[in-house]
């Protein structure tokens, strides 16, 4: 008679089996896995490029000076803005230094003075420019102080 | 009865050789023909200049800005492309919806502006086409080693508010292309 011998829980030979059954586990996940990238898997290709856009600033006119003093008048002058396409100035007062603005008035780009006419004796004012291009305005130019005479 | 048994032997062994011999004696021949040769297509898609192509500085209400963009089917099978867009504002100014694009094929020139209309719109929103599998309305076809010409009209409104002043924005345009051949 012959003696049964167990196989050994862990032999070679079944370890080998289940490592092949192991890789056709995987090789069938794989394969699905090329079958949809396959469905979808038509040639294409594609190419890039870069479109870089900004706007323009309004420069600020600059060299806001005082010209003239009278007793109820001040004129002014600056320099043009830097930027082509500005199409006038406008010039502001206050009453202290960074208070409220009073629009004083406008001028086109090709005006780089203007007079205010309204103002008290020996009454300190407070002025400053900005530039218009069409809807745009630049930030004020540095202000300025006016006294009257008295 | 052993000599039956010895001429059944040796009866076997001689009928047996002799049937090894014709086994073996079968005629065969074989012919190879070399050199067969199967290779695949490609679908390739260039735009010039590869480098950014719509760059404009410093624009003022009202402003336009023409620029062309040549694209090539570099590859071996036709091709068709869409074209889509992402813009990023470097600011909160939202400067991609306010700009305008009109996007062209070359018609006498791109100054004209009179080749056929692919888009118009925000740049924001820039694209003709459909990235989509098949051919889709507004996809642009291109032969195997063709390319065309397309037009980039920017146009910054002028009634653009004072808002827009000192913005950015940057659009990353994609040509992404497909083969046409068995792909309707």
């Amino acid at each position: 008679m012959f003696e049964a011998h167990p196989e050994p829980r862990w032999s070679p030979a079944r370890s080998q089996l289940v490592l092949m059954w192991v890789t056709l586990a995987v090789c069938a996940v794989a394969a699905q896995v090329v079958t949809v990238t396959d469905s979808l898997g038509l040639f294409g290709h594609a190419a890039t490029n870069t479109g870089v856009m900004s706007t323009a600033t309004v420069q600020a006119p600059a060299s806001l000076v005082v010209v003239d003093q009278q007793q109820t008048a001040v004129d002014l002058q600056w320099t043009a803005s830097g930027t082509s396409f500005v199409t006038g100035y406008e010039v502001y007062r206050s009453d202290t230094p960074g208070g409220a603005r009073v629009l004083v008035g406008s001028v086109g780009s090709g005006t780089l003075v203007l007079t205010d006419g309204t103002l008290a004796p020996n009454t300190t004012y407070y002025f400053v420019v900005r530039a218009i291009a069409s809807d745009w305005e630049s930030a004020e130019s540095m202000q300025v102080m006016a006294t009257t005479l008295p | 009865m052993v000599a039956r048994l010895l001429l059944a032997l040796a009866f076997t062994s001689i009928f047996g050789a002799s049937m090894t011999v014709e086994s073996l004696a079968v005629f065969a021949d074989a012919e190879s023909n070399a050199a067969n040769v199967m290779s695949t297509g490609s679908v390739s898609i260039s735009d010039a200049p590869d480098t950014a192509f719509l760059v404009v500085a410093n624009m003022a209400p009202g402003d336009t800005s023409v620029t062309s963009l040549v694209v090539s089917n570099n590859g071996t099978l036709p091709l068709r492309y869409a074209l889509t867009s992402s813009s990023t504002n470097d600011d909160a100014k939202g400067l991609a919806a306010q700009l305008l694009l009109n996007v062209r094929t070359l018609g006498t020139s791109c100054a004209a502006q009179d080749g056929a209309l692919l888009y118009s719109g925000a740049l924001s929103a820039a694209a003709f086409g459909s990235v989509a599998q098949g051919a889709q309305a507004g996809d642009r076809a291109l032969a195997s080693g063709a390319n065309e010409t397309l037009c980039f009209r920017v146009e910054f409104p002028l009634a653009s508010g004072d808002t827009f002043q000192s913005a950015t924005t940057t659009t990353t345009f994609t040509l992404s292309a497909e083969q046409t051949t068995n792909n309707p």
